[in-house]
């Protein structure tokens, strides 16, 4: 009974499967759709094995990239390290075929580097302005010249001798407000260039000209012209000091100049000018009216009249001091010695009597300095101006090492060159300097020493810190304070040397 | 009686069942086909993953070493230049070890000529100067160096007397004769003689050309300025135009 039941339920099993669709197509289906599965895993397969050996092969490329530069780097190492031990063993043998030249070389570097400076200042490169790129190299050269050098520097040498003692005319590039322009000028040696009356100064850099702001007085010029003018033999003006005392000459003040600037005394030295000259005029027509006097007599009493105008005039003239006292302007030290607890500025000294018209002290005119460009050992230097400071790069060398060498001699009082009126400069106006932060906090009190220029402008440039108490706190609130202080506009920058107190009060000003 | 019917019945099941066990047979052998192939896939992806990792870091690595290898070959050109310019100076410091004398020799020759061109200024000093020097090239106690350096000194203190202004007592006056006269030369561009009597110009034909009464004064004026005993002052000269 088991048995059977058995059998029917296989039965109606197998009845049901055999009630499936399509009949015989089944296997037909399954074995297609499992190719189509086979094929397409086949294919995925070979999609990913191709993926693999492209990998692969660009593994390999960059392995192969690697291995290349490996080698490039090998190969670099290896010639670094062949010319590094070739340079060595030329340099050692350099070194002992040099040792006999040393002499020689020195002294061509420094003719070197002397012509090239003394060439920036000369008005012969004005004329030869590429003169400057064949000197500037031999200057700077760091190896040591040989045969062909040595003769340039000679033939440098030479080239100077000749052209110092040439009177010239040529085409000059002439610095102007616009821009540059064309001009011939007529070189005397290196003592003057002029052209149509004018006189003219080396621009900064030695390469181009540039007129004098101001000119000298009517008789230089006209001395100019007429030598300009001239053929053969004929005066003119040379200034041993090569520009300087040009200069000096046209930055003196005129006889209006002077009379507007000298004040009280100036205006009524004028005012009695004045009233001679109208009684040289009216006084004899007076005279003449009322008959005293006949024709020839007003002739007479005009002359003596004038000629007293004549005698007030000379007079006057010498004894105005306005004249000497913008001629020099000198620098005051405002507070000198470092001393302990003395943060004020030193009291200002009683100005010196009044000097005699010229108390220029005596100086190696050979030497073509001006004498008036040097405070004798003095801790302050002056800088000359030569009418236009190219970049700023003036303050170089012996004008700051000057300084430091000096200081803490002359403490505390103004520097002067001997029988100069120095005039103290004060600045008209000073910068709060912006206190940092913490040192407000931590209430630390101060001060900060700086040398810097005063520009003729009354601007300040080129502030350098010399000291400072107590270090690295202030000087970069000092350095950027000083910088916007303002001087009075004179005719000649000037190096000032200040210590600045720096007091944690002034926090409370600071900008925020 | 009732076994056939049984089997009869059982025939087209049996039949049946059996496409269906291949059906099953063949979907199965599919089933593991595909997982087999998945499988291989598998690794075939995690090979291919592998490889672009190393890939990666080989071409970072490549990166870097070509970024090294080109600054080492900088290094290198650098270094190969300075041994050239070491070279090159080698070559030339050895040359002008026999070069420096013949160059000493031709200068002190050209400076001889150069003193018998100019005025006569400061002959004493300048003639003295070459004399020395010639005497010291000529003895062989000294080294060429030295040699030359004296003679480029030479040449750089006549370069200079074109810059200053100079003064000088002679025992002759300015026409010659025997007396005192004040020479003054100012840089190259003028040379003056003034003695008690008269003043004169050194002209273009090396001979003394008379000067007025003003000039004179003037020369004496720059005189005293070149030896210190005045401040600098503009002066006013006769100077010759070309």
């Amino acid at each position: 009974m088991r048995r059977l039941f058995v059998a029917l339920l296989l039965l109606s099993a197998g009845a049901a499967s055999a009630q499936a669709p399509v009949q015989g197509d089944l296997l037909k289906q399954v074995r297609d759709s499992s190719r189509a599965a086979a094929q397409a895993n086949a294919e995925r397969e070979q999609r990913f094995t191709r993926a693999r050996n492209e990998a692969a092969a660009r593994l390999a490329a960059v392995q192969a990239d690697v291995r290349a530069n490996e080698a490039r780097a090998a190969g670099a190492r290896r010639r670094w390290e062949a010319a590094h031990r070739q340079a060595a063993e030329l340099d050692r043998r350099l070194a002992v075929a040099s040792r006999d030249l040393d002499t020689a070389y020195d002294a061509a570097r420094g003719a070197a580097v002397d012509l090239h400076d003394a060439a920036q200042a000369s008005l012969v490169t004005a004329q030869f302005p590429g003169r400057m790129a064949e000197l500037a190299p031999l200057a700077a050269s760091a190896t040591r010249p040989g045969l062909a050098e040595l003769e340039q520097i000679w033939q440098a040498l030479q080239f100077d001798i000749a052209q110092a003692g040439a009177v010239q005319q040529f085409a000059a590039s002439l610095v102007t407000e616009e821009g540059s322009a064309p001009r011939t000028v007529l070189r005397v040696g290196v003592f003057a260039a002029i052209a149509d009356g004018e006189y003219f100064a080396l621009h900064a850099g030695g390469k181009a000209l540039v007129e004098l702001d101001r000119q000298p007085s009517w008789r230089h010029r006209r001395i100019a012209r007429r030598f300009e003018q001239a053929e053969g033999v004929a005066p003119m003006v040379l200034d041993p000091a090569r520009g300087a005392l040009l200069l000096a000459e046209a930055n003196r003040p005129g006889l209006f100049e002077r009379l507007w600037h000298s004040g009280v005394g100036g205006y009524f030295i004028g005012a009695i000018l004045l009233l001679a000259l109208a009684l040289a005029v009216a006084q004899p027509l007076w005279l003449r009216s009322r008959l005293i006097l006949d024709e020839q007599s007003v002739g007479v009493v005009a002359g003596v009249l004038a000629a007293f105008a004549l005698v007030q005039l000379l007079l006057w003239g010498p004894r105005e001091p306005a004249a000497h006292e913008e001629e020099v302007a000198m620098v005051s030290l405002l507070s000198e010695q470092p001393q302990a607890g003395d943060d004020e500025p030193a009291p200002p000294e009683p100005p010196p009597p009044p000097p005699p018209p010229v108390t220029v002290p005596p100086e190696s005119g050979a030497a073509g300095l001006p004498a008036l460009a040097a405070p004798v050992a003095g801790p302050v230097s002056r800088i000359q101006m030569p009418v236009k400071i190219a970049g700023g790069g003036s303050l170089t060398g012996a004008g700051f090492g000057g300084f430091a060498r000096g200081s803490g001699t002359g403490a505390g009082t103004y520097g002067r060159g001997q029988g100069f009126r120095g005039k103290p400069l004060i600045p008209l106006s000073t910068a709060r300097p912006q206190m940092p932060e913490w040192a407000c906090k931590q209430n630390i009190k101060g001060w900060v020493e700086a040398v810097f220029t005063v520009l003729p402008s009354g601007r300040v440039q080129d502030v350098k810190i010399v000291d400072a108490q107590p270090r690295g706190v202030y000087e970069i609130a000092a350095i950027e304070s000083i910088s916007h202080w303002i001087y009075a506009e004179t005719d000649r920058a000037a190096e000032v040397k200040q210590r600045v107190p720096m007091d944690p009060a002034d926090c409370a000003f600071n900008w925020r | 009686m009732c076994v056939p019917f049984f089997l009869l019945l059982l025939a087209a099941p049996a039949y049946a069942a059996d496409e269906v066990g291949e059906a099953l047979e063949a979907s199965l052998g599919a089933q593991r086909a595909a997982r087999e192939s998945q499988q291989r896939i598998d690794r075939l992806d995690a090979e291919t993953r592998a490889l672009h990792e190393k890939r990666r870091a080989a071409e970072s690595r490549a990166l870097q070493l070509a970024a090294y290898s080109e600054q080492l070959e900088q290094e290198a050109a650098v270094e190969e230049q300075r041994r050239a310019q070491i070279d090159a100076e080698l070559k030339r410091v050895s040359a002008l070890g026999g070069e420096l004398l013949p160059l000493a020799r031709r200068m002190l020759a050209a400076l001889e000529a150069q003193v018998a061109r100019d005025p006569p200024f400061l002959l004493e000093v300048r003639r003295k100067r070459i004399a020395d020097i010639t005497a010291l090239i000529d003895d062989s106690g000294h080294s060429a160096a030295e040699k030359f350096r004296r003679v480029l000194e030479a040449w750089r203190s006549e370069a200079e007397y074109g810059n200053t202004v100079g003064a000088e007592d002679v025992a002759t006056d300015c026409t010659g004769a025997p007396g005192a006269a004040t020479l003054v030369r100012v840089g190259r561009v003028g040379f003056y003689c003034v003695d008690d009597s008269q003043a004169a110009r050194w002209d273009a034909t090396n001979s003394w050309a008379p000067l007025d009464d003003a000039a004179a004064a003037e020369i004496t004026r720059a005189a005293t300025m070149a030896r210190g005993k005045l401040p600098p002052e503009l002066l006013v000269l006769p100077v010759a135009k070309p």
